[in-house]
């Protein structure tokens, strides 16, 4: 690398550590270290401690499952992902290094030696969370084999952003040009869908005898999924490796696809420039004008502005206008392109299922866990993609304290508008899952009953999970990514893990007492009607434990509220 | 219509606002001049209620900022010098929202006439990412006016305009003290100071350097009369720093 972009990276890292440091001098940064590290500490060390994923690592459906995300994480990256680069430059770099006399290629090297600190950082957590599973391997032999996906991860990542870059900003021209890459990935999605769509049958079949992982495993063994997943699994054996022989065996293979990445990224001829230089000028006049300093102005982007979903009434309660602003602005935001997308391959995998089964209820069998699956991800994952609240608008915390509402108002209205968004998604799906179960005769539960509690369950989970995003926004602002984007990316699965890792255990606190509240309520009604643990108890139970759940957020928003209104402006310094 | 008695505000070893206390009444126009770092927008942010003052009072229209926040910032509007707006509101969506937020029944028949004056009106529907510098700043100032507030702090209120702009900006700002509007501004350009405003508040490193009209403040330093406010200003400038206490050598 370039001798003053290793000055630049590492002087930046030294002093970017420094400032984290400081940071511990607040008592509340401090105490989060602490209780964290406490935690971390017991998990790493105390091998009787649970942890949520150790063991994972220690099985063939395990291994299966890794080399599935994988696969997974880098087809979505192909089809779901931005024309913009993965490359992310701030303000300054764009301003500095791109008209220095720096090739492409040393500022593709430059960020990816950069995000090597956020990789390291993710392979830490990776270990801690994984432990030891069944296998015998030493910490550094697993932190090695974490280093090695989550790099290569990082780089196909990148690798595939410019393809897009290169590809969008070229035309048809740029297509031709990167067509290896784009006819490898397109017939690579294909067949892969095509094998397991075939499968569908036989695992439906197996699964009804409780032989579903066998199923599964005999899948990934078949050819030609077999020959597609080899690189996915290359990468993923290390890992699970028994021993260090075999883990010696493993990891040159991996090490060299990891490698083989590298050039294929920084021999870049995408002009990848001007999307990057847009989008650092947007994060820097968020940024400047949380901070009160002045901006470049960006390059005019006048168009049709979509229209807003519902209008905001003039009179009313104030805070519903922070709660449309924040609904307007997730819509806003939407990709069409992707919903599309979806919209095709539901129909397309649909009736290639249909075409296998050949059975309406067992489609729509199918299509009811398909609908299940998503609607109870959204619930942990969703804070994380759905952002349009405090964690956007903190940078604009001048003008939020200049509004005439108490610090507890605009808390709750900044979550209220983030609830309504992920509870309307999952209503859909409910919807739409409950519709399809009706069909099925053989529905493990009764879907009316089911239908009727996730009614209620769904939005008061919503709001705890938002309300600790929220709160941690609101009390580490240092630790938090505020603005547009969020920490994405393979390389920062760590961080977003640590988030949802941190939110999960929040919750599970917060819902314990009104859960167990629910359970009584519904063995008294059971009592009542002579019924035992039927699940139609619970649909009478459910509201009395989201009043509770209401409660309880009450008091904390209040709480919130108070931090807010003592929010120093010095404290909204977004993490670089 | 705006009373501040005592604000002091600390931020660590560092005391960026010391007692000050001043009052603003209906129709009056306070220049709030300094150097860079004098503790004008920490004093206008104060008063604005986005920031806690370690101690001392700020009252609006008779209500304390700290014990009825909601009644005395429903009365006032602060635009701030960096326009802070939000990225997936429209210019009129902008105004509806703030409308809603501020209670202003009549919103929707009020906005086209403001965004006239501001010359935005061909501008309604679009986001903020599309608009200069000078319209971000217009923006910001037409969603400070929409709800007729009785208080009016403005930071820098001319920074990113274009000549046209600027004249247009000073007379709304007279305008709305005309109307009986109380009006704080803080401004590096004294021309602006010296034209619009009624009394001047000169600070520096967080103290009161001088406090009244120009005349007033001239009529106690006679060997500055005649002279143009600029050289006042730094003349005031060099007196802060022979009288300022915490930099007095033992």
């Amino acid at each position: 690398m370039n001798g003053a972009l290793r000055y630049l990276l590492l002087h930046s890292a030294k002093n970017r550590l420094r400032g984290q440091l400081a940071r511990l001098r607040r008592p509340r940064y401090l105490l989060a270290v602490l209780a964290g590290g406490a935690y971390f500490g017991m998990l790493l060390f105390n091998s009787r401690m649970p942890s949520p994923l150790s063991g994972s690592t220690s099985s063939a459906l395990g291994q299966l499952i890794y080399t599935a995300v994988i696969f997974v994480t880098i087809a979505s990256g192909w089809i779901f992902g931005s024309d913009r680069p993965a490359l992310v430059f701030s303000e300054a770099e764009v301003q500095i290094l791109f008209p220095a006399p720096l090739s492409r290629a040393s500022l593709v090297r430059y960020k990816v030696a950069q995000a090597q600190i956020v990789v390291m950082f993710s392979v830490l957590i990776w270990v801690i969370l994984l432990r030891r599973g069944a296998t015998t391997l030493p910490f550094w032999m697993r932190a090695i084999s974490l280093w090695i996906i989550l790099s290569t991860l990082y780089l196909h990542r990148v690798g595939a952003s410019l393809v897009r870059t290169s590809a969008a900003s070229h035309g048809a021209r740029g297509v031709r040009r990167n067509i290896v890459p784009i006819a490898i990935v397109t017939m690579v999605i294909a067949v892969a869908g095509w094998s397991i769509v075939r499968a569908v049958p036989g695992i439906r079949v197996a699964m009804t005898m409780g032989e579903g992982s066998e199923a599964l495993a005999r899948l990934a063994t078949s050819q030609p999924l077999s020959a597609l997943l080899y690189p996915f699994r290359l990468l993923v054996t290390p890992l699970f490796a028994e021993s260090w022989r075999q883990w010696a065996g493993a990891i040159i293979p991996a090490f060299a696809l990891m490698a083989a990445h590298y050039p294929w990224v920084t021999r870049t001829d995408a002009a990848f420039e001007e999307a990057v230089a847009d989008a650092a000028a947007k994060r820097a006049r968020l940024a400047s004008a949380a901070r009160g300093t002045r901006r470049r102005q960006l390059p005019d982007t006048e168009g049709a502005v979509p229209r807003p979903w519902f209008a905001l009434a003039p009179t009313g309660h104030p805070a519903v206008a922070i709660v449309w602003k924040n609904v307007l602005a997730y819509t806003r935001t939407l990709r069409l392109t992707t919903l599309a997308i979806l919209a095709v391959g539901v129909v397309v995998i649909g009736t290639a299922v249909y075409a296998q089964v050949g059975d309406w209820h067992e489609l729509a069998a199918i299509g009811a866990v398909l609908c299940a699956i998503p609607l109870a991800m959204i619930v942990f994952l969703g804070p994380g993609f759905v952002r349009t609240d405090l964690r956007q608008d903190l940078l604009q915390l001048d003008q939020l304290r200049s509004y005439p509402l108490r610090g507890r108002t605009i808390v709750a209205a900044e979550v209220a508008g983030t609830v309504l968004i992920l509870t309307a998604i999952q209503y859909v799906l409910l919807a739409i899952g409950a519709l399809l179960a009706s069909f099925d005769p053989n529905a493990p539960v009764p879907v009316g009953a089911a239908t009727l509690i996730a009614l209620v369950a769904l939005p008061t989970l919503n709001a705890i999970t938002l309300t600790v995003a929220n709160g941690a926004a609101l009390l580490f602002p240092g630790w938090v990514r505020l603005g547009d984007g969020r920490t994405s990316g393979i390389e920062a699965m760590g961080q977003n893990v640590l988030a949802i890792f941190v939110s999960l255990i929040l919750t599970t606190i917060a819902i314990v007492p009104p859960f167990i509240v629910t359970v009584l309520v519904a063995g008294a009604v059971d009592s009542l009607t002579g019924r035992t643990m039927s699940i139609w108890s619970f649909v009478p139970a459910a509201p009395v434990g989201a009043l509770l759940v209401l409660g309880e957020l009450w008091l904390v928003l209040g709480w919130l509220g108070r931090v807010f209104a003592r929010t120093d402006l010095a404290q909204i310094d977004p993490p670089g | 219509m705006i009373d501040v008695e005592g604000l002091t505000k600390v931020y660590g070893d560092f005391t960026a606002v010391r007692g000050l206390s001043f009052h603003v009444a209906p129709g009056e126009v306070l220049g709030l001049v300094g150097p860079n770092g004098a503790g004008k927008t920490t004093t206008l942010r104060s008063i604005a209620g986005i920031i806690v003052p370690s101690s001392g009072s700020i009252r609006i229209g008779g209500d304390d900022i700290a014990t009825a926040p909601e009644r005395a910032k429903a009365r006032l509007a602060f635009i701030p010098d960096e326009p802070q707006l939000f990225e997936h509101l429209t210019v009129e969506e902008h105004l509806r929202f703030i409308g809603r937020l501020y209670g202003v029944a009549n919103a929707p028949a009020l906005i086209e006439p403001l965004l006239v004056e501001m010359e935005l009106l061909d501008k309604r529907k679009v986001l903020p990412a599309s608009l200069s510098r000078g319209m971000r700043q217009k923006l910001a100032i037409a969603c400070g006016l929409l709800h007729s507030p009785s208080a009016l702090l403005l930071d820098e209120p001319l920074t990113g305009l274009d000549p046209a702009g600027m004249r247009r900006m000073k007379s709304t700002i007279a305008s709305r003290a005309r109307a009986g509007v109380a009006v704080v501004l803080s401004s590096h350009l004294l021309q602006l100071v010296e034209e619009l405003c009624t009394r001047l508040l000169v600070m520096q490193r967080g103290r009161v350097i001088a406090l009244g009209t120009l005349e007033e403040i001239v009529a106690e330093r006679t060997e500055l009369a005649g002279r143009p406010l600029e050289d006042v200003f730094l003349a005031l400038m060099d007196e802060g720093e022979r009288t300022d206490p915490e930099r007095a050598t033992p």
